[in-house]
């Protein structure tokens, strides 16, 4: 069976995909995390200049999950370019680059420097990210915000780079956010970023993170990915779907695909076990090879036994 | 950097001392080489488990050789739920490690007068570090604070007479480790978490006195990506970075850790903001 799939034009050799930053930079993963393996590695998102990141703690354990707060730490793309994409690259990993900036004319920016390296097979736009065009939240909640910031990145983009925009399943209505994003040019969506939450640490009567709130990950916003992913493909079902939010098994991955996701990404389950990529996706292989259709068979399944 | 190994570690035995168990694993093919001041990271609880980080624990006694190719000890806190998991699992359960990982602590030339300062289960990664210090033939003084330092200072009885056990009593570690301080001591190690070692930086810093800390960040992620364990440490260069414990670390030059502002990003920290959030 066949594990490569194109996506925007793209070719993947298979569909299960490092979600962004969790596989760090790559050099200090164990040999056998076997990055060359997954069908991408998405950065940590890359930001114009480096950034510090944010006050201890930065992450903390809940019930199915991890909340953090880390504020985007990291060199900066100079810094990425000069000893990160490098590494991946020789080390065989399809690289799909993630950018957040705090305003269009920065993400257009990222997207030019990037234009101009090797490597870079697509871009992944962070739209989780506090933009100052809103004031502060993310473009992700308003769709005229997300359009206006994928507009600026597809236009400085080769032609043959998909761009994809993450979004948030913190939005009221994800559906329209995900069409205004197509409107300005993206080859397709990730669902989803980390939702927004926080822990309180009842020992010492504080918020456990450092920031008060963060971002939930793991398998405790895997029905909220679900629900975004059944909605986006609903309205939307040539839409390139990259799904993420709790994925560590290949029955989950198979679920996400059902809903309509075209690819799975793994993201808190690297940070427990870093081979649960490699792992998925054989996890994953299994199952379509047991069912009629194979993995393009599970694509959009649950749409058709709700349909038929 | 070389890419630590993974590997599924048996596990041969458990015995336990006050808040915490020592378990000893069967060792991985990389784990010969684990110096003192490494650790490992070990995977809690099962697949479907809703603990989702690794837990951080330092390399205590390893042996080379034994029925399944050598082991090491490691040191498990009950009174947390992914190290009273561990030492839950029976013999000849299987665990998934990763290690050995990290910047070990350097070892001085020529042989001195070393201070060990171990706070609670860090003492763990004071084992090795004693054994190595006395086999270059260094005087090795121990400073053990806590109520969990039984396993340290079973090492220390090995290896110095010189031993000061704070254990069962209420000790200031600024005063301890003044009371420790002699014109004969040159180098000190120590190990603790960033709260427990900051007085002990602290009070070192611009003492003259060479100053190695191992901190101790019990919760890591696999992929020493997630900067839970961030720090900011000033470069040779003059420049504060945030750095990761569990890779530009765990030890540390005490005189160039940013002991006052821990728990921060300092404003002259490379890349910090007011906007960032």
């Amino acid at each position: 069976m066949t594990e490569d799939v194109v996506l925007a034009g793209q070719r993947f050799a298979n569909r299960v995909f490092a979600a962004a930053g969790c596989a760090g930079t790559g050099r200090e993963l164990p040999a056998q995390a076997n990055l060359a393996g997954l069908g991408a590695v998405i950065t940590r998102s890359i930001t114009p200049e480096a950034r510090a990141g944010l006050a201890a703690p930065r992450i903390a354990e809940t019930p199915s999950g991890l909340i953090n707060a880390l504020g985007l730490p990291g060199p900066g793309i100079e810094g990425f370019l000069a000893d990160e994409l490098p590494w991946l690259v020789d080390h065989g990993a399809a690289v799909i680059v993630s950018i957040a900036a705090e305003q269009a004319a920065d993400y257009a920016r990222l997207a030019q420097r990037l234009r101009q390296v090797e490597g870079v097979i697509a871009v992944e736009i962070n739209l989780s990210n506090p933009v100052t065009e809103s004031g502060r939240l993310p473009a992700a909640m308003d769709a005229g915000l997300a359009g206006g910031i994928v507009h600026a990145v597809r236009r400085n983009t080769a032609a043959g780079t998909p761009v994809f925009a993450k979004l948030s399943g913190d939005t009221t209505d994800i559906v329209s956010v995900a069409r205004a994003c197509v409107g300005a040019g993206a080859d397709g969506v990730s669902l989803i970023n980390a939702v927004r939450g926080m822990g309180i640490d009842a020992a010492t009567g504080k918020p456990a993170l450092g920031a008060w709130t963060g971002g939930l990950s793991g398998p405790a916003i895997k029905p909220i990915a679900l629900r975004a992913v059944w909605e986006v493909h609903a309205a939307l079902p040539d839409l390139p779907i990259i799904a993420s939010g709790g994925v560590r098994t290949g029955t989950d991955a198979a679920e996400m695909m059902m809903a309509g996701a075209s690819a799975v990404s793994v993201g808190t389950a690297l940070l427990s076990d870093p081979t649960a990529g490699i792992r998925v996706r054989e996890e994953l292989a299994g199952i379509a090879a047991r069912r009629e259709g194979g993995l393009q068979g599970l694509l959009g399944c649950a749409h058709q036994e709700v349909t038929a | 950097m070389s890419q630590a190994g993974q590997w599924t570690a048996t596990v041969m035995a458990r015995r336990d001392t006050g808040d915490y168990a020592v378990v000893t694993l069967s060792a991985g093919t990389d784990t010969s080489t684990a110096r003192p001041g490494q650790f490992v990271s070990v995977k809690v609880a099962g697949p479907d488990s809703a603990l989702l980080l690794r837990r951080a624990m330092w390399i205590g006694e390893a042996t080379a050789s034994g029925r399944e190719g050598g082991t090491i000890e490691v040191v498990a806190d009950l009174r947390e739920p992914g190290g009273a998991w561990l030492a839950a699992q029976p013999q000849s359960a299987r665990v998934d490690v990763i290690g050995p990982l990290g910047r070990p602590f350097s070892l001085p030339r020529d042989p001195t007068t070393c201070l060990l300062i171990g706070f609670e289960t860090a003492t763990a990664a004071l084992v090795k570090l004693a054994e190595d210090l006395v086999s270059r033939g260094c005087r090795v003084r121990f400073l053990l604070l806590g109520q969990n330092v039984a396993y340290g200072a079973l090492t220390a009885r090995r290896f110095s007479s010189e031993i000061m056990d704070s254990s069962g009593r209420i000790t200031s570690p600024r005063d301890a480790t003044l009371s420790q301080l002699d014109d004969s001591v040159e180098v000190v190690y120590s190990a603790g978490t960033t709260e427990q070692l900051q007085p002990v930086g602290q009070i070192l810093m611009g003492k003259g006195v060479a100053h190695q800390a191992a901190v101790e960040t019990p919760l890591v992620c696999g992929s020493r990506t997630c900067t839970l364990c961030a720090l900011p440490v000033r470069g040779r260069d003059g420049v504060t970075r945030m750095v990761r414990a569990c890779t530009e670390g765990p030890v540390f030059q005490g005189d160039f850790v940013r002991w006052d502002d821990l728990g921060t990003v300092p404003g002259d920290c490379l890349g910090a903001s007011e906007e960032i959030r």
